[in-house]
């Protein structure tokens, strides 16, 4: 099992949930976090600490977020770790209450 | 002094349990539904594939010395371990015992009067005393009876089953607190208040990841009121606590959504319904109060030396016994020699140490000389270390805990240090003079063994949760701990203790202190790469994190157990002609099983609305019409009861009891065809122990009510009917609804 970063942290990315990460397995894009999933221990803790709720264990994935399990192993292949905290976006906040985010997903820093 | 009186043990338990095992090892039963019937035993899984950890229980830690030969009798012969471990709740551990061996190891404890039922799982865990309780001059009270009164009251009570995760409880017998109530989800104090006694209760506190000092949800109660007080913090904890994000599921985080005065809020609406459907019940126990000081400088955990009692010439005898570790010899040993000098009362501790109570003060030489025979003594300045099983045993361990802690100390100042494997807190780190709990940090692209220190935690009154230190990697951290502890012995003023040198230090403080030991430059990886006793470099083991039940399967679970509750509350609120209160139990058995019903059937179920609910299922259960259309009409009835009563809900002329009871008869008839079904679609919990007895016997065909149901849904619900009845009575060919009468 694992556990999967899913489309409310898109541009809002605050990084809260990696100070906690105790095996330093999130992984960071330009807009958007992802969880390692071959090295992700399922210990629980980011859950709790992300304010818009964007972390679910992979059981308890709903449906409509399928694709990010796939999407948090691709990514986590190729964006660097991140296992400090940092400021998130000015407009972070204004993202926070936002749907259908996936649109905004950037890849890589060019695009 | 009480002696431990009660009777936890169900044999017929320990048969179905045997047979769930059997039936497993057969490939009968799935994985998942063997999890949950073990875990309900205390029979958890290890880091190791094949082999278990049992827990066993041992309310206020204490046993009596037969126990401790019989379980030293167990260990001898079904652990793969040198070792039992005495845990920082008080409860004693067996390790690496092979499944099948299991149902063997139950019935032995069982047979020593030992349950490890409720020590796993969400449920209420082993309860923990203050160590010196029923012997300490500060008391007010010995708090054993009602530690023993509570375990039996919550044992496999309907409310505790399907919990949305663990409860932890503590007792302290004055207001010291020494049990640490401030890191439970339940802690009660007993106190001295003009004049009057009673208990302070805390609520909501808990350790690991976010710890959370608890909050006083009752200054003052009388003894009588403490059941009804703890059973609605149950309450709350069952209604409120997220189900889905097993993360957020302990009832400290219902401070964190509500606030402190809304989760009091939930709390005291919960209260005023256990209050009033205990208010027919007698509580109070035979038990002598007095007026302790209530004060004094006692140590959380344990005693560290001899201690007089408050019974002239007798006293407490602590041994220490290193990271919790009893050989099998030291079961029989210590045994051997308290039942030789007649001495019935031994201790387990926060401290994962032993106490002897009770000890003549002319024996205390022979006693430590015998004890000296086992390898065993008092404790020495300095061993105050306490550590989990982390990577030995624990399925959760990131660090090897028990390596570290046998390479440091608590120094000269007998600092308590408590290790634990990683962020879960079972060694309690962040309650000692210093705590560290591990981690795994990645730097230079490589995995490095960490540990995260906290210093100056205090669980008891007065003190609080430590402050957040450094982050250390495992390699260097006993060099931190030694730095620490040096530069606080040179520099403390007038022998103060380190709560309090620690009380004027800030966590830059330390950052500044150990920049040199955090600091992890490209060269120094080498060093620093392998965690305690392993020869290869870290790694952390994805092991699929802790064990529990499917969320799905839970919530139709607790939604059960919860309605076996309310059927318990009606009947007391029924007695004390308390009708509008009954009523209401009977609106939340009707929501709990429909909501059940919805949940089952694969639809949304957060509807609280009866008919809303009935109208729901005939649109995704039209094929079950027996158990939609009695909602709808439940729903009619119900309105048709209440409006009999007034707003006070107390006895009323022109209430219909016998039609009430009439209908009674019917909801239990409906709650258990519900049960089936859900049964079905749910089959890996058990729900048949939150199912109302019998109560197809109790059907009357003839009722009219029924008989409108059955004539709008025609043949189908009659068949269903029958469909239901033959689950309950597989010999019953004729009609299934009048068998009884």
């Amino acid at each position: 099992m694992t556990f999967v970063v899913t489309e409310k942290c898109i541009r809002c990315k605050y990084t809260d949930c990696v100070e906690v990460c105790p095996v330093d397995c999130f992984h960071e894009g330009p807009n958007f976090l992802v969880i390692n999933p071959d090295e992700c221990i399922d210990c629980t803790l980011c859950v709790p600490e992300c304010p818009v709720e964007a972390i679910y264990a992979e059981e308890e994935l709903p449906e409509e977020h399928h694709q990010y399990l796939q999407l948090n192993k691709e990514l986590s292949s190729v964006w660097p770790v991140i296992n400090e905290v940092k400021l998130p976006p000015e407009d972070a906040e204004l993202w926070a209450s936002r749907d259908d985010k996936f649109q905004y997903l950037q890849r890589n820093s060019q695009s | 002094m009480s002696q431990i009186s009660g009777n936890y043990i169900d044999g017929d338990e320990l048969d179905r349990y045997e047979d769930a095992v059997l039936k497993y090892r057969r490939g009968e039963i799935s994985e998942d539904k063997l999890m949950v019937t073990r875990l309900q035993q205390g029979v958890y899984g290890q880091r190791q594939d094949g082999v278990n950890m049992i827990r066993i229980k041992v309310p206020g830690g204490r046993l009596l010395p037969h126990q401790l030969d019989s379980i030293g009798a167990i260990l001898e012969q079904y652990s793969k371990e040198d070792i039992a471990s005495i845990t920082t709740r008080q409860d004693i551990q067996l390790h690496s015992i092979a499944l099948g061996d299991t149902p063997a190891v139950l019935r032995l404890l069982a047979d020593a009067g030992l349950t490890t039922r409720e020590a796993c799982g969400n449920t209420v865990r082993n309860v923990c005393a203050c160590p010196l309780a029923g012997v300490c001059e500060r008391e007010h009270v010995d708090v054993q009876p009602y530690i023993e009164q509570t375990v039996e009251h919550f044992l496999r009570h309907p409310l505790t089953q399907h919990m949305p995760r663990k409860f932890k409880m503590s007792f302290s017998g004055c207001e010291v607190d020494c049990a640490q109530g401030m890191i439970h989800d339940v802690g009660v104090v007993a106190v001295n208040e003009n004049n009057r006694f009673g208990f302070k209760v805390l609520a909501a506190g808990g350790l690991g990841h976010k710890p959370r000092e608890a909050v006083v949800i009752e200054p003052f109660i009388e003894e009588a009121d403490l059941l009804p007080v703890i059973e609605a913090v149950i309450a709350v904890h069952n209604k409120y606590s997220d189900r889905k994000k097993r993360a957020k599921s302990r009832i400290k985080f219902l401070v964190d959504r509500f606030g402190v005065d809304g989760f009091l809020e939930k709390y005291r609406e919960e209260v005023k319904r256990t209050r009033e459907a205990y208010a027919s019940r007698e509580n109070l126990l035979d038990v002598v109060w007095q007026r302790g000081s209530g004060e004094g400088n006692y140590l959380a955990g344990a005693p560290r030396e001899v201690t007089a009692q408050k019974q002239p010439g007798q006293f407490v005898f602590p041994v220490a016994t290193p990271l919790g570790d009893v050989t099998v010899q030291q079961f029989y040993g210590i045994a051997k020699l308290l039942i030789d000098e007649k001495i019935e009362d031994v201790r387990t501790t926060q401290d994962q140490s032993l106490i002897l109570v009770g000890v003549p003060g002319h024996r205390l030489p022979a006693i430590r000389a015998a004890l000296a025979e086992l390898q065993l003594a008092e404790p020495i300045v300095g061993d105050n270390v306490v550590a989990c099983p982390g990577t030995w045993t624990c399925r959760l361990g990131i660090t090897s805990s028990r390596n570290i802690a046998g390479k440091i100390t608590g120094s000269a100042g007998d600092l308590s240090v408590r290790v634990s494997g990683c962020q879960n807190g079972c060694a309690q780190p962040t309650v000692g003079d210093i705590g560290i709990h591990g981690e795994a940090k990645r730097i230079h692209g490589k995995l490095i063994p960490h540990y995260r220190m906290h210093f100056g935690g205090d669980g008891r009154t007065g003190g609080h949760i430590g402050i957040k230190g450094p982050e250390i990697p495992a390699a260097r951290v006993d060099k931190a701990i030694n730095r620490i502890q040096s530069v606080f012995l040179e520099n403390r003023e007038n022998n103060e203790s380190f709560l309090q040198w620690n009380e004027r230090r800030a966590p830059e403080y330390y950052k500044e202190l150990l920049a040199d030991l955090i600091e992890v430059s490209a060269n120094d990886v080498p060093q620093v790469l392998k965690d305690h006793g392993d020869q290869k470099d870290f790694k952390v083991l994805q092991l699929g994190g802790g064990e529990c039940a499917g969320v799905s399967q839970e919530d139709v679970a607790a939604n059960f157990s919860e309605a076996t509750m309310e059927r318990t509350y009606l009947r007391s609120f029924l007695l004390a002609r308390k009708y509008l209160q009954a009523i209401d139990c009977a609106v939340a058995i009707a929501r709990l099983v429909g909501q059940s019903l919805l949940r089952s059937s694969g639809q949304a179920f957060n509807i609280t609305d009866l008919q809303e609910i009935a109208v729901k299922l005939q649109g995704g259960l039209a094929s079950h019409p027996y158990l939609v259309e009695p909602l709808t009409i439940f729903a009619g009835e119900l309105a048709r009861f209440e409006s009999e009563v007034d707003d006070t809900g107390v006895e009323q002329i022109n209430f219909d009891q016998p039609g009430f009871e009439r209908f009674l008869k019917m909801l239990n008839g409906w709650t258990v065809l519900a049960g089936h079904y859900c049964q079905e679609k749910n089959p890996t919990v058990d729900l048949s122990p939150s199912l109302p007895e019998a109560p197809l016997t109790d059907f009357d065909a003839n009722d009219p009510l029924l008989t409108s149901s059955l004539s709008t849904t025609k043949d189908t619900a009659g068949a269903a009917f029958a469909a239901g009845s033959t689950v309950t009575n597989p010999a019953n060919t004729g009609s299934p609804l009048n068998t009884g009468s």
